[in-house]
């Protein structure tokens, strides 16, 4: 990479920081490549990659640059910036051992859970620094979370008995409410089933009673359709939903927090 | 050669090789002087030497050379308490390492 490359790489990767400290680090390291002369491009093959150097501004303005690196013989190391993609962020308590990651995966999906609903839910970012590490970290809150939201419910609902009642009330007519719709429609199609048949054998005696217990029974088939309807819309829509829309207000409780950190 | 050279280390360092010249250094001179030393990359110092200026250890001053702009950093007062902090500390920590080091089984 050339010394204009690298520079015009470098002003574009640190456009996100404030626009003095951008021209601060873009005139020196400038600066220094013309002091350079002939040897500028070895300068810039030892600069590393463009990423890099942003990403050691980047933490060096957030106050991250004690924490991580070290600046060894061979060079500035730091294994938060071997990743180009790395982003900054600051570490919190960590295990000491590292998980390895594709075990790690391979063993959650073997376990049955579609890894993509997990990963949502415990929200994996790549690339992030010692990233085992913070899903150790991140996993363990997740859990203390669901099963607090879990314990806390019942408690919430034991405040005030008449809350409570209502509550349970209205939540008991709720699922009886859509259990009833799955039943009736079953029954409206054995209904409407036994009508057709009846009055078809009616037909036989009595052509008017006949026709009447064919009618009802058609009538039992359309209320039946309906139900079907319906239920296939609770069942097959709306009970996903709740489930999907409660995972993701426990998992935006904890993408919160996670933020507030950071 | 095998040790890690801290943060403050570093600044020690780079607060001691700019206090050499009275009148002040320049980004790429004072790589290039450390480098003589120990082995950094050439972008390291940036940052270091942006947070010793933060920290008024350092001042800078621009000169217009050939039409473009060098950029002198020069020790302070309040550097040169802090690097001289630093060589107390770094005689002490020294002294015990290589105490540690001497006493150690043959």
């Amino acid at each position: 990479m050339r010394a204009e490359e690298f520079l015009k790489e470098l002003e574009y990767l640190l456009q996100d920081i404030p626009e003095e400290e951008k021209r601060d680090a873009i005139s020196y390291y400038q600066d220094y490549l013309e002091e350079a002369g002939e040897k500028q491009e070895d300068a810039v093959r030892e600069f590393g990659s463009p990423e890099r150097v942003a990403a050691m501004i980047r933490a060096d303005l957030a106050g991250n640059l004690k924490e991580g690196g070290g600046f060894t013989d061979s060079g500035y190391k730091d294994e938060r910036f071997q990743d180009p993609r790395y982003q900054v962020a600051r570490r919190r308590e960590l295990p000491e051992q590292r998980e390895p990651e594709p075990s790690d995966r391979n063993s959650r999906k073997a376990n049955g859970q579609g890894s993509s609903r997990w990963e949502r839910f415990f929200g994996r970012r790549k690339g992030t620094v010692g990233e085992n590490h913070e899903a150790w970290a991140r996993r363990r809150r997740s859990f203390l979370l669901v099963g607090l939201v879990l314990v806390a419910t019942p408690l919430l609902l034991g405040l005030g008995r008449t809350v409570s009642r209502i509550t349970a009330g209205a939540l008991g007519l709720l699922v009886v409410a859509v259990l009833l719709v799955g039943l009736l429609t079953g029954l409206a199609w054995i209904g409407a089933a036994c009508a057709l048949v009846a009055g078809l054998a009616l037909l036989l005696a009595d052509v008017w009673a006949g026709v009447l217990v064919i009618g009802g029974g058609v009538l039992l088939l359309g209320l039946g359709l309906v139900g079907m309807a319906l239920s296939v819309m609770l069942y097959g829509m709306l009970l996903p939903r709740c489930i999907r829309g409660v995972v993701d207000w426990i998992s935006r409780m904890l993408h919160r927090g996670r933020r507030g950190n950071v | 050669m095998v040790f890690n050279t801290g943060a403050a280390l570093l600044d020690a360092i780079v607060l001691a090789v700019v206090s050499r010249e009275r009148d002040g250094t320049y980004g790429y001179r004072i790589t290039q002087d450390i480098r003589n030393v120990i082995d950094i990359s050439e972008s390291t110092l940036y940052p270091v030497l942006r947070r010793l200026q933060k920290e008024a250890c350092l001042e800078t001053y621009d000169v217009a050379i050939d039409g473009r702009n060098r950029r002198y950093y020069k020790i302070t007062e309040n550097g040169r308490a802090q690097l001289n902090l630093y060589r107390g500390e770094w005689g002490v920590y020294a002294g015990k390492i290589s105490s540690i080091l001497e006493e150690a089984g043959r």
